[in-house]
Protein backbone atom coordinates (compact mmCIF):
# COMPACT_ATOMS: atom_id res chain seq x y z
CA UNK A 1 0.00 0.00 0.00
CA UNK A 2 1.82 2.98 -1.12
CA UNK A 3 0.62 6.08 0.52
CA UNK A 4 1.62 9.90 0.26
CA UNK A 5 3.60 11.21 3.09
CA UNK A 6 2.95 14.89 4.20
CA UNK A 7 5.67 17.39 4.29
CA UNK A 8 6.99 18.16 7.75
CA UNK A 9 9.72 19.96 8.96
CA UNK A 10 12.87 18.27 9.78
CA UNK A 11 13.21 19.79 12.70
CA UNK A 12 9.68 17.67 14.18
CA UNK A 13 12.32 14.82 14.88
CA UNK A 14 15.27 16.06 14.15
CA UNK A 15 16.38 15.66 18.15
CA UNK A 16 15.60 11.82 17.94
CA UNK A 17 16.74 11.09 14.70
CA UNK A 18 20.48 10.77 13.72
CA UNK A 19 22.67 13.14 11.64
CA UNK A 20 22.88 11.32 8.45
CA UNK A 21 19.24 10.58 8.52
CA UNK A 22 17.79 12.94 5.84
CA UNK A 23 14.12 14.80 5.85
CA UNK A 24 12.38 12.38 3.92
CA UNK A 25 12.83 9.64 6.17
CA UNK A 26 12.06 11.87 8.78
CA UNK A 27 8.51 12.46 7.11
CA UNK A 28 7.59 9.03 6.84
CA UNK A 29 8.71 8.41 10.73
CA UNK A 30 6.73 11.11 11.50
CA UNK A 31 3.76 9.77 9.36
CA UNK A 32 3.94 7.04 11.54
CA UNK A 33 3.68 8.31 14.27
CA UNK A 34 1.15 10.88 13.49
CA UNK A 35 -1.28 8.33 11.81
CA UNK A 36 -1.53 5.63 14.58
CA UNK A 37 0.52 2.87 12.04
CA UNK A 38 1.05 0.00 14.51
CA UNK A 39 3.44 -2.39 14.81
CA UNK A 40 0.96 -4.71 14.02
CA UNK A 41 0.40 -3.87 10.66
CA UNK A 42 4.00 -3.24 9.93
CA UNK A 43 4.89 -6.67 10.62
CA UNK A 44 1.41 -8.03 8.82
CA UNK A 45 2.40 -5.80 6.19
CA UNK A 46 6.12 -7.50 5.83
CA UNK A 47 4.23 -10.96 6.36
CA UNK A 48 2.17 -10.32 3.29
CA UNK A 49 4.97 -9.18 1.34
CA UNK A 50 7.32 -12.35 2.23
CA UNK A 51 4.69 -14.60 0.99
CA UNK A 52 1.03 -13.78 -0.93
CA UNK A 53 -0.39 -16.52 1.31
CA UNK A 54 0.18 -14.58 4.75
CA UNK A 55 2.42 -17.66 5.55
CA UNK A 56 5.67 -16.83 6.62
CA UNK A 57 8.43 -18.25 4.31
CA UNK A 58 10.83 -19.35 6.43
CA UNK A 59 13.18 -21.01 4.17
CA UNK A 60 15.72 -23.52 5.02
CA UNK A 61 14.47 -22.58 8.69
CA UNK A 62 10.95 -24.31 8.03
CA UNK A 63 12.17 -27.41 9.70
CA UNK A 64 13.37 -26.56 12.67
CA UNK A 65 10.62 -23.66 13.13
CA UNK A 66 8.25 -26.41 12.84
CA UNK A 67 9.95 -28.14 15.66
CA UNK A 68 10.12 -25.24 17.74
CA UNK A 69 6.68 -24.31 17.76
CA UNK A 70 5.22 -28.20 18.49
CA UNK A 71 7.51 -28.17 21.06
CA UNK A 72 6.23 -24.37 22.32
CA UNK A 73 2.79 -26.35 22.06
CA UNK A 74 3.35 -27.97 25.47
CA UNK A 75 3.99 -24.90 27.19
CA UNK A 76 6.40 -21.74 27.59
CA UNK A 77 10.13 -22.77 27.48
CA UNK A 78 13.35 -21.30 26.80
CA UNK A 79 16.16 -21.99 24.30
CA UNK A 80 17.82 -25.00 25.89
CA UNK A 81 14.69 -26.88 27.11
CA UNK A 82 13.30 -26.33 23.67
CA UNK A 83 16.60 -27.50 22.71
CA UNK A 84 16.11 -30.86 24.83
CA UNK A 85 12.57 -31.26 23.68
CA UNK A 86 13.02 -31.40 20.15
CA UNK A 87 15.69 -33.83 20.93
CA UNK A 88 13.33 -36.19 23.00
CA UNK A 89 10.58 -36.02 20.49
CA UNK A 90 12.14 -36.15 17.07
CA UNK A 91 15.26 -37.37 17.95
CA UNK A 92 17.27 -34.92 16.99
CA UNK A 93 18.85 -31.98 18.57
CA UNK A 94 18.76 -28.68 16.71
CA UNK A 95 22.95 -26.75 16.41
CA UNK A 96 22.28 -23.66 18.87
CA UNK A 97 22.90 -21.24 15.65
CA UNK A 98 20.39 -23.27 13.78
CA UNK A 99 18.07 -23.37 16.87
CA UNK A 100 18.35 -19.38 17.62
CA UNK A 101 18.22 -18.24 13.57
CA UNK A 102 14.99 -20.20 13.43
CA UNK A 103 13.70 -17.99 16.92
CA UNK A 104 14.51 -14.90 15.90
CA UNK A 105 11.97 -15.36 12.25
CA UNK A 106 9.46 -16.89 14.66
CA UNK A 107 9.71 -13.85 17.08
CA UNK A 108 10.22 -11.57 13.23
CA UNK A 109 6.75 -13.10 12.11
CA UNK A 110 5.09 -12.81 15.38
CA UNK A 111 4.59 -16.65 15.67
CA UNK A 112 6.23 -16.66 18.70
CA UNK A 113 6.91 -13.83 21.50
CA UNK A 114 9.70 -13.92 24.45
CA UNK A 115 8.16 -13.48 28.04
CA UNK A 116 10.02 -11.75 30.76
CA UNK A 117 13.15 -13.20 31.18
CA UNK A 118 14.17 -15.34 34.46
CA UNK A 119 17.96 -14.78 35.37
CA UNK A 120 19.15 -14.59 31.35
CA UNK A 121 16.46 -16.47 29.55
CA UNK A 122 14.13 -16.00 27.92
CA UNK A 123 10.79 -18.15 27.73
CA UNK A 124 9.43 -18.06 24.76
CA UNK A 125 4.88 -19.08 23.90
CA UNK A 126 3.18 -19.46 20.86
CA UNK A 127 1.47 -16.70 19.52
CA UNK A 128 -2.48 -17.15 18.06
CA UNK A 129 -1.26 -16.73 14.84
CA UNK A 130 1.31 -19.14 15.77
CA UNK A 131 -1.23 -21.55 16.93
CA UNK A 132 -3.00 -21.10 13.67
CA UNK A 133 0.10 -21.71 11.47
CA UNK A 134 1.26 -24.92 13.18
CA UNK A 135 -2.22 -26.22 12.85
CA UNK A 136 -1.97 -25.70 8.99
CA UNK A 137 1.12 -26.94 8.68
CA UNK A 138 0.40 -29.72 10.56
CA UNK A 139 -2.77 -30.74 9.18
CA UNK A 140 -0.91 -30.73 5.62
CA UNK A 141 0.89 -32.99 6.89
CA UNK A 142 -1.44 -35.36 8.13
CA UNK A 143 -2.94 -35.28 4.81
CA UNK A 144 0.38 -35.85 3.50
CA UNK A 145 1.18 -38.51 5.91
CA UNK A 146 -2.63 -40.57 5.17
CA UNK A 147 -1.89 -40.20 1.78
CA UNK A 148 1.46 -42.40 1.65
CA UNK A 149 0.26 -44.62 4.12
CA UNK A 150 -2.97 -45.18 2.45
CA UNK A 151 -0.38 -46.25 -1.21
CA UNK A 152 1.88 -47.86 1.12
CA UNK A 153 -0.78 -50.07 2.43
CA UNK A 154 -1.64 -50.98 -1.51
CA UNK A 155 2.09 -52.36 -2.00
CA UNK B 1 37.87 -14.52 26.44
CA UNK B 2 35.63 -18.03 25.13
CA UNK B 3 35.60 -19.67 21.80
CA UNK B 4 31.67 -18.81 22.53
CA UNK B 5 32.00 -15.61 23.07
CA UNK B 6 34.36 -14.99 20.12
CA UNK B 7 31.58 -16.91 18.19
CA UNK B 8 28.97 -14.65 19.17
CA UNK B 9 31.38 -11.59 18.52
CA UNK B 10 30.53 -12.72 14.61
CA UNK B 11 27.32 -11.75 14.99
CA UNK B 12 25.88 -8.90 14.11
CA UNK B 13 25.63 -6.29 17.27
CA UNK B 14 21.50 -5.52 16.92
CA UNK B 15 21.21 -9.82 17.11
CA UNK B 16 23.59 -9.83 19.90
CA UNK B 17 21.96 -6.87 21.84
CA UNK B 18 18.86 -9.39 21.55
CA UNK B 19 19.76 -12.90 21.46
CA UNK B 20 23.50 -13.04 23.35
CA UNK B 21 22.83 -13.41 26.95
CA UNK B 22 20.36 -16.13 25.97
CA UNK B 23 22.45 -18.51 23.82
CA UNK B 24 25.02 -17.75 26.13
CA UNK B 25 22.82 -19.47 28.65
CA UNK B 26 22.24 -22.15 26.51
CA UNK B 27 26.08 -22.48 25.55
CA UNK B 28 26.90 -22.89 28.67
CA UNK B 29 24.47 -25.66 29.20
CA UNK B 30 26.15 -27.69 26.66
CA UNK B 31 29.38 -28.34 25.48
CA UNK B 32 30.06 -26.30 22.19
CA UNK B 33 30.99 -29.75 19.59
CA UNK B 34 32.76 -29.07 16.43
CA UNK B 35 29.39 -29.56 14.08
CA UNK B 36 27.64 -26.94 17.00
CA UNK B 37 30.65 -24.55 15.88
CA UNK B 38 29.95 -24.85 11.98
CA UNK B 39 26.21 -24.50 12.98
CA UNK B 40 27.06 -20.96 14.91
CA UNK B 41 29.32 -19.82 11.92
CA UNK B 42 26.44 -20.72 9.65
CA UNK B 43 24.06 -18.81 12.14
CA UNK B 44 26.17 -15.85 12.34
CA UNK B 45 26.36 -15.48 8.36
CA UNK B 46 22.77 -15.68 7.84
CA UNK B 47 22.14 -12.89 10.91
CA UNK B 48 23.90 -10.62 8.57
CA UNK B 49 22.21 -11.50 5.42
CA UNK B 50 19.27 -10.90 7.00
CA UNK B 51 19.57 -7.46 9.32
CA UNK B 52 16.27 -7.15 10.79
CA UNK B 53 16.64 -10.31 12.19
CA UNK B 54 16.20 -9.24 16.65
CA UNK B 55 14.83 -5.73 15.70
CA UNK B 56 11.47 -6.74 16.59
CA UNK B 57 11.76 -5.62 20.01
CA UNK B 58 13.24 -1.91 19.26
CA UNK B 59 11.14 0.95 18.31
CA UNK B 60 10.00 1.35 14.96
CA UNK B 61 11.46 4.81 14.69
CA UNK B 62 14.89 3.22 15.55
CA UNK B 63 13.60 0.24 13.42
CA UNK B 64 13.46 1.87 9.68
CA UNK B 65 16.61 3.83 10.88
CA UNK B 66 18.29 0.41 11.32
CA UNK B 67 16.90 -0.97 8.38
CA UNK B 68 18.36 2.41 6.31
CA UNK B 69 21.51 1.91 7.74
CA UNK B 70 21.76 -1.63 6.72
CA UNK B 71 20.88 -0.97 3.61
CA UNK B 72 23.42 2.03 2.99
CA UNK B 73 26.38 -0.68 4.29
CA UNK B 74 25.27 -2.87 1.77
CA UNK B 75 25.07 -0.49 -0.92
CA UNK B 76 29.08 1.08 0.01
CA UNK B 77 29.80 -2.98 0.33
CA UNK B 78 28.10 -4.28 -3.22
CA UNK B 79 30.42 -0.37 -4.76
CA UNK B 80 33.47 -1.65 -2.87
CA UNK B 81 33.30 -5.94 -4.64
CA UNK B 82 32.25 -3.80 -7.81
CA UNK B 83 35.95 -1.92 -7.45
CA UNK B 84 37.80 -5.26 -6.49
CA UNK B 85 36.05 -6.74 -9.65
CA UNK B 86 37.38 -3.95 -12.06
CA UNK B 87 40.57 -4.26 -10.81
CA UNK B 88 40.75 -8.11 -11.73
CA UNK B 89 39.14 -7.14 -15.10
CA UNK B 90 42.05 -4.55 -15.58
CA UNK B 91 44.34 -7.65 -15.22
CA UNK B 92 42.00 -10.02 -17.72
CA UNK B 93 42.22 -6.64 -20.52
CA UNK B 94 45.77 -6.39 -19.90
CA UNK B 95 46.64 -10.06 -20.13
CA UNK B 96 44.51 -10.48 -23.43
CA UNK B 97 45.58 -7.37 -25.43
CA UNK B 98 48.62 -9.62 -26.63
CA UNK B 99 48.36 -10.17 -30.60
CA UNK B 100 48.46 -13.92 -30.00
CA UNK B 101 45.44 -14.14 -27.24
CA UNK B 102 43.65 -11.80 -29.94
CA UNK B 103 44.50 -13.95 -32.85
CA UNK B 104 42.98 -16.82 -30.87
CA UNK B 105 40.14 -14.69 -29.96
CA UNK B 106 39.43 -14.46 -34.03
CA UNK B 107 40.44 -17.99 -34.83
CA UNK B 108 38.34 -20.00 -32.29
CA UNK B 109 34.75 -19.20 -31.59
CA UNK B 110 34.46 -19.97 -27.68
CA UNK B 111 37.38 -18.09 -27.10
CA UNK B 112 35.74 -15.01 -28.82
CA UNK B 113 32.21 -15.47 -27.61
CA UNK B 114 33.80 -16.03 -23.96
CA UNK B 115 35.58 -12.60 -24.50
CA UNK B 116 33.14 -10.90 -26.00
CA UNK B 117 30.46 -11.38 -23.44
CA UNK B 118 32.99 -10.47 -20.47
CA UNK B 119 33.21 -7.21 -22.45
CA UNK B 120 29.24 -6.42 -22.81
CA UNK B 121 29.13 -8.11 -19.16
CA UNK B 122 31.92 -5.03 -18.29
CA UNK B 123 29.95 -2.18 -19.97
CA UNK B 124 26.65 -3.15 -18.68
CA UNK B 125 28.26 -3.48 -14.78
CA UNK B 126 29.44 0.15 -15.44
CA UNK B 127 26.10 1.62 -16.32
CA UNK B 128 24.31 -0.09 -13.80
CA UNK B 129 26.82 1.32 -11.27
CA UNK B 130 26.64 5.20 -12.86
CA UNK B 131 22.71 4.41 -12.96
CA UNK B 132 23.46 3.56 -9.03
CA UNK B 133 25.94 5.88 -7.88
CA UNK B 134 25.43 8.82 -9.93
CA UNK B 135 22.14 10.41 -8.24
CA UNK B 136 23.98 9.11 -4.87
CA UNK B 137 26.80 11.21 -5.41
CA UNK B 138 25.27 14.22 -6.28
CA UNK B 139 23.28 14.08 -3.65
CA UNK B 140 26.28 13.63 -1.46
CA UNK B 141 27.78 16.76 -2.97
CA UNK B 142 23.87 18.61 -2.62
CA UNK B 143 24.15 17.77 0.80
CA UNK B 144 27.97 18.80 1.65
CA UNK B 145 27.24 22.00 -0.24
CA UNK B 146 24.02 22.81 2.00
CA UNK B 147 25.79 21.93 5.31
CA UNK B 148 29.34 23.57 3.89
CA UNK B 149 31.17 20.77 4.60
CA UNK B 150 34.62 20.99 2.65
CA UNK B 151 35.62 17.66 4.04
CA UNK B 152 33.07 15.54 2.24
CA UNK B 153 33.84 17.65 -1.01
CA UNK B 154 37.62 16.83 -0.63
CA UNK B 155 36.71 13.31 -0.11
CA UNK B 156 34.91 13.29 -3.45
CA UNK B 157 37.81 14.70 -4.90
CA UNK B 158 40.41 12.08 -3.81
CA UNK B 159 39.63 9.66 -6.67
CA UNK B 160 40.30 12.45 -9.08
CA UNK B 161 43.93 13.30 -7.07
CA UNK B 162 44.52 9.53 -7.11
CA UNK B 163 43.81 9.34 -11.22
CA UNK B 164 46.27 11.94 -11.44
CA UNK B 165 48.79 10.45 -9.50
CA UNK B 166 48.32 7.24 -10.98
CA UNK B 167 49.07 9.67 -14.26
CA UNK B 168 51.92 10.61 -13.17
CA UNK B 169 53.60 7.70 -11.55
CA UNK B 170 52.70 6.78 -15.29
CA UNK B 171 54.80 9.59 -16.64
CA UNK B 172 57.76 9.04 -14.50
CA UNK B 173 58.26 5.11 -14.28
CA UNK B 174 57.34 4.39 -18.25
CA UNK B 175 58.75 7.47 -20.04
CA UNK B 176 61.34 9.39 -17.70
CA UNK B 177 62.97 6.41 -15.58
CA UNK B 178 62.20 3.84 -18.34
CA UNK B 179 65.72 2.92 -19.02
CA UNK B 180 67.33 3.17 -15.83
CA UNK B 181 64.73 0.94 -14.04
CA UNK B 182 64.52 -3.13 -14.33
CA UNK B 183 60.81 -3.87 -15.99
CA UNK B 184 59.87 -5.46 -12.75
CA UNK B 185 60.48 -2.39 -10.38
CA UNK B 186 58.45 -0.23 -12.93
CA UNK B 187 55.64 -2.83 -13.14
CA UNK B 188 55.81 -3.18 -8.98
CA UNK B 189 55.98 0.65 -8.66
CA UNK B 190 52.90 0.66 -11.48
CA UNK B 191 50.79 -2.13 -9.96
CA UNK B 192 51.20 -0.40 -6.41
CA UNK B 193 50.41 2.90 -7.53
CA UNK B 194 47.05 1.37 -8.87
CA UNK B 195 46.28 -0.63 -5.84
CA UNK B 196 46.45 1.74 -3.51
CA UNK B 197 44.60 4.71 -5.77
CA UNK B 198 41.64 2.24 -5.50
CA UNK B 199 42.02 1.66 -1.89
CA UNK B 200 42.00 5.06 -0.79
CA UNK B 201 39.27 6.30 -3.74
CA UNK B 202 36.72 3.24 -2.70
CA UNK B 203 37.82 4.34 1.07
CA UNK B 204 36.93 7.83 0.80
CA UNK B 205 34.13 8.11 -1.40
CA UNK B 206 32.39 4.89 0.89
CA UNK B 207 33.12 7.64 3.98
CA UNK B 208 31.65 10.52 2.29
CA UNK B 209 28.81 8.37 1.54
CA UNK B 210 28.41 7.20 4.71
CA UNK B 211 28.29 10.89 6.31
CA UNK B 212 25.75 12.40 4.05
CA UNK B 213 21.82 12.76 4.37
CA UNK B 214 20.66 10.86 1.77
CA UNK B 215 17.14 9.84 0.64
CA UNK B 216 15.95 6.51 1.51
CA UNK B 217 14.08 6.78 -2.04
CA UNK B 218 17.73 7.14 -3.90
CA UNK B 219 19.06 3.99 -1.65
CA UNK B 220 15.95 2.02 -2.41
CA UNK B 221 16.26 2.51 -6.12
CA UNK B 222 19.83 1.68 -6.28
CA UNK B 223 18.98 -2.17 -5.26
CA UNK B 224 17.70 -2.61 -8.63
CA UNK B 225 21.02 -1.38 -10.62
CA UNK B 226 23.00 -2.99 -8.19
CA UNK B 227 21.52 -6.12 -8.76
CA UNK B 228 22.33 -5.71 -12.55
CA UNK B 229 25.85 -5.21 -12.06
CA UNK B 230 25.89 -8.34 -9.37
CA UNK B 231 24.46 -9.98 -12.08
CA UNK B 232 26.54 -8.99 -15.18
CA UNK B 233 29.73 -9.52 -12.11
CA UNK B 234 28.65 -13.33 -12.11
CA UNK B 235 28.11 -13.26 -16.30
CA UNK B 236 30.91 -12.22 -15.99
CA UNK B 237 33.05 -14.14 -13.67
CA UNK B 238 31.96 -17.25 -15.47
CA UNK B 239 32.91 -15.80 -19.47
CA UNK B 240 36.35 -15.17 -17.73
CA UNK B 241 36.17 -18.98 -16.34
CA UNK B 242 35.09 -20.47 -19.99
CA UNK B 243 37.67 -18.15 -21.59
CA UNK B 244 40.53 -19.94 -20.18
CA UNK B 245 38.79 -23.16 -20.55
CA UNK B 246 38.47 -22.67 -24.26
CA UNK B 247 41.78 -21.44 -24.55
CA UNK B 248 43.26 -24.29 -22.93
CA UNK B 249 41.65 -26.75 -25.57
CA UNK B 250 42.04 -24.35 -28.38
CA UNK B 251 45.44 -23.25 -28.14
CA UNK B 252 46.92 -25.33 -25.37
CA UNK B 253 50.87 -23.42 -25.96
CA UNK B 254 49.41 -20.13 -25.47
CA UNK B 255 47.71 -20.93 -22.15
CA UNK B 256 50.95 -22.99 -21.08
CA UNK B 257 52.96 -19.32 -21.89
CA UNK B 258 54.23 -16.99 -19.03
CA UNK B 259 52.29 -14.07 -20.81
CA UNK B 260 50.95 -13.03 -17.43
CA UNK B 261 50.81 -10.32 -15.52
CA UNK B 262 54.85 -9.20 -14.67
CA UNK B 263 55.97 -11.92 -17.02
CA UNK B 264 54.18 -14.66 -14.95
CA UNK B 265 52.65 -17.79 -16.30
CA UNK B 266 49.32 -17.24 -18.17
CA UNK B 267 47.91 -19.82 -16.21
CA UNK B 268 48.82 -18.82 -12.92
CA UNK B 269 47.77 -15.26 -13.78
CA UNK B 270 44.05 -16.79 -15.26
CA UNK B 271 43.23 -18.64 -11.89
CA UNK B 272 44.43 -15.12 -10.00
CA UNK B 273 42.14 -13.07 -12.32
CA UNK B 274 39.40 -16.03 -11.32
CA UNK B 275 40.08 -15.96 -7.24
CA UNK B 276 39.47 -12.18 -7.51
CA UNK B 277 36.53 -12.16 -9.30
CA UNK B 278 34.88 -14.99 -7.75
CA UNK B 279 35.84 -12.62 -3.94
CA UNK B 280 34.77 -9.71 -4.84
CA UNK B 281 31.71 -11.30 -6.59
CA UNK B 282 30.57 -13.35 -3.25
CA UNK B 283 30.94 -9.99 -1.46
CA UNK B 284 28.39 -8.54 -3.90
CA UNK B 285 25.68 -11.38 -4.03
CA UNK B 286 25.73 -11.39 0.01
CA UNK B 287 25.81 -7.19 -0.21
CA UNK B 288 22.62 -6.98 -2.65
CA UNK B 289 21.28 -10.04 -0.63
CA UNK B 290 21.42 -8.35 2.76
CA UNK B 291 20.28 -5.01 0.83
CA UNK B 292 17.40 -6.23 -0.49
CA UNK B 293 16.27 -7.77 2.73
CA UNK B 294 16.47 -4.13 4.09
CA UNK B 295 14.81 -2.60 1.48
CA UNK B 296 11.66 -5.25 1.62
CA UNK B 297 10.91 -4.58 5.29
CA UNK B 298 11.65 -0.57 5.20
CA UNK B 299 9.58 -0.23 2.01
CA UNK B 300 6.64 -2.53 3.72
CA UNK B 301 6.54 0.42 5.95
CA UNK B 302 4.51 2.30 3.40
Amino acid sequence: MHTRVPHVPHSSIANTAPKNVDNSTCQYIYYIQRNNVTRYNVERSYRLEMNNMDMPNLGRFSDPSILILASLAGGTKHGYAIMEDIETFAGMRPGPGTLYGAIARLEEYGLIESLPSEERRHPYRLTAAGITFLREQLSSLETFAAMGLRRLANI
Amino acid sequence: MSIEKYLLHLYPRTWRARYEEELLAVLESCPLSFPDTIDMLLGAFDAHLHPYLGTRGMPLQERIIHMLRALRRSLITLFCAYIGFVLAGMAFQKLTEYEDFVAAAQAHSLVGTSFTLVVIGSVLALLAILAGGLPIAFAVVKDALATKCIGRLLLLAVPLLAFAALLGTIQVVGHTFASQLPQAVGATIFFGTLLAAAVVSTASVSIAVTRSKISDKLLRFAILPSAIATISMLCMLLATIFWGLSLQSAVPQLFAGNDGIMGSSTSGTWLGIIAAMTISTAAAVVSLIRGIAARSVQYSIE
